[in-house]
């Protein structure tokens, strides 16, 4: 009996394990998100509210729960952190209207609160990075992740200026056709252009990491708690099946 | 102590719980045989009670409608003190219960548990079963994400294939002339209330028609045969404390699997709570590819797999209609069945080769329904179609002319 129970949940194991190792699979560079590493949710948090909070909402979060979870005190949050239009307790609204942002945009940029779930981390982290100049786009940039994509690329003065390169020249960055590259497409290559920004490379793939990171703790802020309840609760269960599995065979010791 | 025996005996001349605990605990006999797959009845119980109770905690911060609907969800994984809790035990508790189902349901077709005389023990968890699915689909829509609104939309608009009568008859259900706030509220009306109270009901009859004929055992031979001098069955072995310590390891297992799923997987890599639900319903747009939730799969398959259209009947309705045989073919088993042995231990080639068959196609219904529709998945899905039903419309000739083994006396 008891060998079928480990098989039983081996099996279950498997069955958890498979997706995740399928999902190691792409060419791309993986990123890791680590919500145990607060100096970059903060940093990420820093770097949403200067950048992104203008145009998108987190809509479900609370000022005083990004606080409270990232430990920065009360205090410095309200002096630095906190728009003069919010109060603590409220959800995180952008500066700018819905309507406002219609008219400006063409669309109404979207909540962020469950954008790492929607899509996932990776995504993020790459759509950050995957803008290129395009003069056919109104705002002069197209993103290789989300073709088309209408927001401008707030980050380029940190990033720097990025030039398509196709084998195919026609396509190349300055030409109208960049527009249907997409992350798969091994025949382009997005490369430095001329105007540089204030950060290299590697601390440019830092803060869009960081950005990524705070993201995937907007859209499941539990998930430290969840998982250190979680063993608590495994290690209880156990023992239960420890006590009851002697019990079991304590009574069945009669029948035989 | 002698006031607690003073108490019970008082109540127990009032309210018979002596001889009920007796009746169905301590002098109520199993056959000594059963194996791991008879632990998923008490684990079907388990998650009912678990859905339960993190149901009524859910309807408490829960807004049916669909300006909050979804915030509410929201409000309940984030502000709400345990509230990601509560939810997950309900979400990952409504696939673990599936799970659970579908084994328990096998362990049924396996040993023969529909046989006489449990034709009604089985008739009523079948209806039960079905009235689950229902309810899962009824709470699926509540979250009010975009996978809720389309999976409804589209699971709804079945009754609008329906000749003649159709398309007044999905107005009905939906309340409206597409899924809206009406519909919302009828679901959660029905999803809270209706449903659960139809369940219960079942539930005891499924309980009290089990425990009047005794369970069924893998070997499927009757244990009332051979008695002791005191009326006692040979075979048998007390539900209480035997089978009840054997039902807690189960559930002590189980709660680990369970737990693993809720604190850790709570998504399941997208199968229990599927990504695209985290963006609000959207009429105006729809998803590239409006799938089932995994335990719907099958039948989701089967509804796609039928792609022409029959005697002026057009193909949806078609594809509903063979849904709906696949889920009501088992309730017909205890007829279709005409072997002279219960359990499949003893049955012969063809039923062992059919059955094989039947959870292949099964289970590759599931995969081909979570896909996009494609030609060779629509093809593969034709094929399991076929023999989904050959294992109950073939099981009259194939069962009664097949050679089987012999049964031995006693287990």
């Amino acid at each position: 009996m008891s060998i079928l129970w480990h098989r039983y949940v081996c099996w279950f194991g498997l069955v958890i394990l498979s997706p995740m190792l399928f999902a190691q699979g792409e060419g791309v560079t993986k990123i890791v998100p680590d919500l145990q590493d607060l100096e970059s949710l903060q940093r990420g948090f820093a770097l949403y509210s200067n950048y992104c909070s203008s145009c998108h909402q987190l809509e479900y979060v609370r000022y005083n729960r990004i606080a409270e979870d990232l430990t920065i005190p009360k205090s410095l949050f309200a002096e630095n952190l906190l728009p003069k239009y919010a109060r603590m307790g409220d959800q995180i609204t952008s500066a700018i209207s819905k309507s406002e942002a219609k008219a400006w945009f063409g669309v109404v940029p979207p909540d962020l609160t469950l954008a790492a779930g929607l899509h996932d981390p990776n995504w993020i982290y790459r759509y950050l990075q995957g803008f290129y100049q395009d003069k056919s786009r109104p705002f002069g940039v197209n993103n290789r992740v989300l073709p088309n994509s209408m927001m401008p690329n707030v980050l380029e003065h940190l990033q720097g200026e990025r030039w398509l390169r196709c084998k195919d020249k026609a396509r190349d960055f300055d030409g109208k056709h960049a527009t249907s590259v997409t992350l798969g497409d091994s025949n382009c290559v997005i490369v430095d252009g001329e105007i540089k920004g204030q950060l290299t490379d590697q601390e440019f793939k830092k803060v869009a990491y960081d950005i990524a990171n705070f993201l995937t703790y907007t859209a499941d802020p539990s998930r430290s708690k969840r998982e250190s309840l979680g063993l608590k609760v495994l290690l209880f269960i156990g023992l239960f099946t420890l006590f009851a599995y002697l019990l079991k065979r304590e009574f069945w010791r009669d029948l035989e | 102590m002698a006031l607690l025996g003073k108490f019970i005996t008082w109540l127990d001349d009032r309210l018979p719980i002596k001889s009920f605990y007796k009746k169905h605990f301590t002098d109520y006999y199993l056959p000594k045989n059963l194996n791991i797959m008879y632990v998923f009845g008490v684990l079907a119980l388990l998650l009912l009670v678990n859905q339960l109770f993190s149901g009524i905690w859910l309807a408490m911060s829960y807004q049916p409608s669909p300006e909050k609907a979804f915030a509410s969800i929201q409000y309940i994984m984030r502000d709400v003190p345990y509230g990601w809790l509560i939810r997950y035990l309900h979400t990952t508790g409504a696939s673990a219960l599936f799970i659970v189902l579908y084994l328990h349901i096998l362990r049924g077709l396996l040993y023969g548990s529909y046989k006489k005389p449990r034709e009604l023990v089985w008739l009523f968890g079948m209806t039960l079963y079905f009235v689950i699915m229902i309810e899962g689909f009824l709470g699926y829509l509540l979250p009010w994400g975009q996978m809720s609104y389309w999976g409804a939309q589209v699971i709804t608009s079945i009754f609008g294939s329906i000749p003649v009568i159709g398309p007044g008859l999905q107005e009905w259900v939906r309340g409206d002339y597409y899924v809206s706030a009406a519909t919302l509220q009828r679901f959660y009306a029905l999803h809270v209330i209706a449903f659960p109270l139809l369940l219960l009901a079942l539930l005891f009859l499924h309980l009290s028609t089990l425990r009047h004929v005794g369970s069924n055992n893998p070997a499927g031979i009757d244990i009332k045969k051979y008695r002791d001098h005191n009326g006692v069955p040979l075979d048998g072995v007390a539900f209480h404390p035997y089978f009840v310590t054997k039902d807690l390891v189960a559930i002590g297992v189980f709660m680990l699997l369970f737990c693993c799923v809720v604190f850790f997987y709570p998504t399941m890599e997208g199968y229990f709570l599927e990504p695209t639900n985290l963006q609000p319903a959207n009429r105006l747009q729809t998803p590239e590819h409006i799938s089932a939730v995994w335990y719907f799969t099958p039948f989701y398959a089967m509804l796609r797999a039928v792609t022409f259209s029959l005697f002026g009947f057009e193909a949806k309705f078609l594809g509903a209609l063979v849904m709906m045989l696949a889920v009501l073919m088992p309730f017909f088993l205890p007829w279709l069945d005409r072997s002279a042995v219960t359990s499949i231990r003893y049955k012969g080639r063809l039923s062992k080769l059919f059955m094989v068959l039947f959870c292949l196609s099964f289970v590759v219904l599931g995969v081909v329904g979570s896909l996009p529709a494609s030609l060779a998945s629509t093809r593969l899905a034709q094929v399991c179609c076929v023999f989904y039903f050959a294992y109950f419309l073939l099981m009259p000739w194939y069962s009664r002319y097949e050679v089987t083994r012999p049964v031995p006396e006693r287990i």
